[in-house]
């Protein structure tokens, strides 16, 4: 008697297990139709810049599901699908499939270069320059500037990279940090370099995430605070910018306008200021779009673009004759030229 | 490598030297009482269903151990940390071979009372509170930019049940001994009251941008009661104990989660099998 209910007990026992994992192990509906309805819903509830950009996104379904059919080939389904998420014109959307990744670079479309790499090498660095971390530097104006090239906020270094560059241009009379076409990467990189050169707690950023469905359903402001960090530097900064200054490199831009001594020379930034989060697909493809908004301190949301402090695009004349006029720009604000 | 299998075969009778070497005169039981430390290896089957970052259920295997400390007297006592780390993969989709890494804790206690009126059928009965904490934690890392961490958590009170049974293979096998070595347990923790925490409606926490940032973020909480926190747990044993009071056990786990939370729900089952050795600290009765 025992043994049999053991055995019932046993197989209750299994049976229960069996059943709760079956309960939620059911692939999604993975037609294309389906995949469209669920890209543009979780895009719909989840994107953050709809009213900031003005975009109708219920029109985007109209104009876009009839161009969806179950039998269309997967390479005109994901073009499709990459023109829908262009709309946003936002440098962090994109759709990943197993055979191709599209992402949006609109951002610095139809704008000035606004950066030559040959000037660096050939005439600011006369060759690669010195190299530090991540950190490509030089004394440029007869020693009387301190010139550093970040390339990526990808790229890491130690707070023992940034020191030793500070100390070795201590006796100049001001330092050029150059973000121009930094796409951006980690935002703690921003603060390491930051906090350089700020003596008091400033507040740098706010932020806000989108906290439902709804195309205003955002937290409060969350303000981000920077702390003063190593050696302190007091003489004059410039930080250059161009349409290709982007993401983390917009937030770069955002925090050092807020310090003392700084001035941003150049272009305006690409924007880039949602913080990118992503979501696999009914099919397994996968898409990344904004979901939060990063702020100056005075609320200010600079997702179009980062203006500088002063506003300059490089001259083709001067480029031609191996002058950068952006760094020179940024020359004549330390020295007072 | 054949170095590295005789250092691995060593370990493994270095472990085992305790069973022998801690001897007890007798066998313990559940009418002497028994007071075990418990340790397993075990593997897993997981299966998560989730929202924050897909709408793919996946499924895997992971490895794991457990720790526990078991006291059977008149009342039954365990106390268990049970860990399970693998590999999760899309169910049913091979043309996406992405791979999500999960690591599952489960931590719980019963404190239960013998029932010896419902004992007709030679099966000892047990009932009590117990208390369970589980989190876990996965790492997708498909290209999904900063949705690559979730998570749930969830802690739980409620009624643990537990059977068992001693029995002898001597009416199978006449060679067998006698004495009631063998024993076979059923369990269920299953929590009326509880508490889970899964991620935020985007998955970031609010505080990302701070220079000392955490990824996690706890303010998304549920509470509820039975249906809306469904957290049980069952297990099953069959234990062999030793003359000397040590045991070997073969045991399997399920403990299924389904957070009901207002923001991504999470569901979630991970099945254990695991292989324990029980080491008898029961003192030696002078």
């Amino acid at each position: 008697m025992t043994n049999i209910i053991t055995a019932i007990v046993f197989a209750v026992l299994i049976l229960i297990s069996g059943s709760c994992r079956k309960s939620f192990i059911e692939k999604p509906p993975a037609t294309k139709k389906d995949v469209f309805e669920y890209m543009w819903k979780t895009l719909d509830e989840r994107y953050t810049f709809f009213a900031l950009k003005n975009i109708d996104w219920d029109s985007v379904h109209t104009v876009y599901s009839p161009k969806i059919t179950n039998d269309m080939s997967d390479k005109a389904f994901f073009d499709t699908l990459s023109l829908m998420i262009d709309v946003l014109r936002d440098g962090h959307s994109g759709i990943n499939s197993f055979f191709d990744e599209h992402k949006n670079v609109n951002f610095f479309f139809n704008s000035p270069e606004n950066f030559n790499e040959r000037l660096l090498t050939d005439t600011y660095f006369k060759g690669y320059g010195n190299r530090t971390g991540a950190f490509y530097h030089a004394a440029i104006c007869d020693g009387k500037v301190g010139y550093i090239y970040y390339g990526s906020f990808s790229y890491g270094f130690t707070d023992a990279d940034f020191e030793y560059i500070l100390q070795l241009y201590s006796d100049a009379d001001g330092l050029i940090i150059d973000v121009r076409n930094n796409f951006g990467g980690q935002v703690n990189n921003v603060y390491k370099i930051a906090c350089h050169f700020t003596q008091t707690r400033v507040a740098v950023l706010g932020s806000r995430l989108k906290s439902g469905p709804g195309h205003h359903e955002l937290t409060g402001i969350t303000t981000t605070w920077l702390e003063p960090s190593g050696s302190y530097w007091n003489k004059p900064v410039c930080v250059l910018t161009n349409r290709k200054t982007y993401s983390a490199g917009s937030i770069f831009s955002i925090v050092m306008q807020e310090l003392p001594n700084v001035t941003v020379v150049g272009d305006s930034t690409g924007g880039g200021l949602g913080l990118p989060i992503g979501s696999e697909l009914p099919n397994g493809w996968q898409m990344h779009y904004a979901g939060s908004m990063i702020l100056s301190p005075a609320g200010i949301c600079h997702e179009l673009g980062v203006p500088p402090d002063i506003e300059t695009d490089m001259d083709p004349v001067a480029e031609e004759n191996g002058i950068d006029s952006i760094i020179e720009k940024a020359c004549d604000v330390i020295l007072g030229r | 490598m054949i170095k590295r299998q005789l250092l691995l075969a060593f370990l493994v009778g270095a472990m085992c030297l305790p069973l022998y070497a801690y001897s007890h005169p007798q066998g313990d039981s559940l009418k002497t009482g028994f007071s075990h430390l418990r340790l397993t290896g075990a593997l897993s089957l997981a299966a998560v269903g989730e929202q924050v970052n897909t709408c793919l259920p996946y499924t895997g295997l992971g490895g794991g151990a457990s720790l526990a400390f078991t006291r059977c007297r008149r009342n039954y006592l365990n106390v268990e940390n049970s860990f399970t780390a693998g590999g999760l993969m899309p169910y049913d989709m091979p043309e996406y071979n992405n791979v999500v890494t999960f690591y599952y804790n489960n931590f719980q206690a019963e404190y239960l009372w013998r029932l010896r009126k419902l004992n007709p059928l030679g099966i000892d009965f047990f009932t009590g509170p117990g208390v369970n904490f589980r989190y876990a934690i996965r790492m997708n890392y498909s290209n999904l930019s900063n949705s690559v961490l979730s998570y749930d958590m969830s802690v739980g009170l409620g009624i643990s049940l537990r059977l068992a049974k001693e029995f002898s293979l001597h009416s199978i096998c006449k060679k067998a001994n006698p004495d009631k070595n063998w024993m076979v347990s059923l369990g269920m923790l299953y929590p009326v009251v509880g508490s889970a925490i899964t991620p935020s409606y985007i998955g970031m926490p609010e505080n990302l941008l701070q220079p000392d940032g955490s990824m996690l973020d706890m303010g998304n909480s549920t509470s509820g009661f039975l249906t809306r926190i469904i957290n049980p747990e069952i297990h099953a044993e069959l234990k062999y104990v030793m003359r000397n009071g040590n045991a070997f056990a073969v045991n399997y786990r399920f403990s299924y989660a389904s957070l009901r939370a207002d923001l991504n729900p999470v569901k979630s089952s991970y099945g254990i099998t695991g292989l324990s050795l029980l080491f008898n600290l029961k003192k030696t009765p002078r």
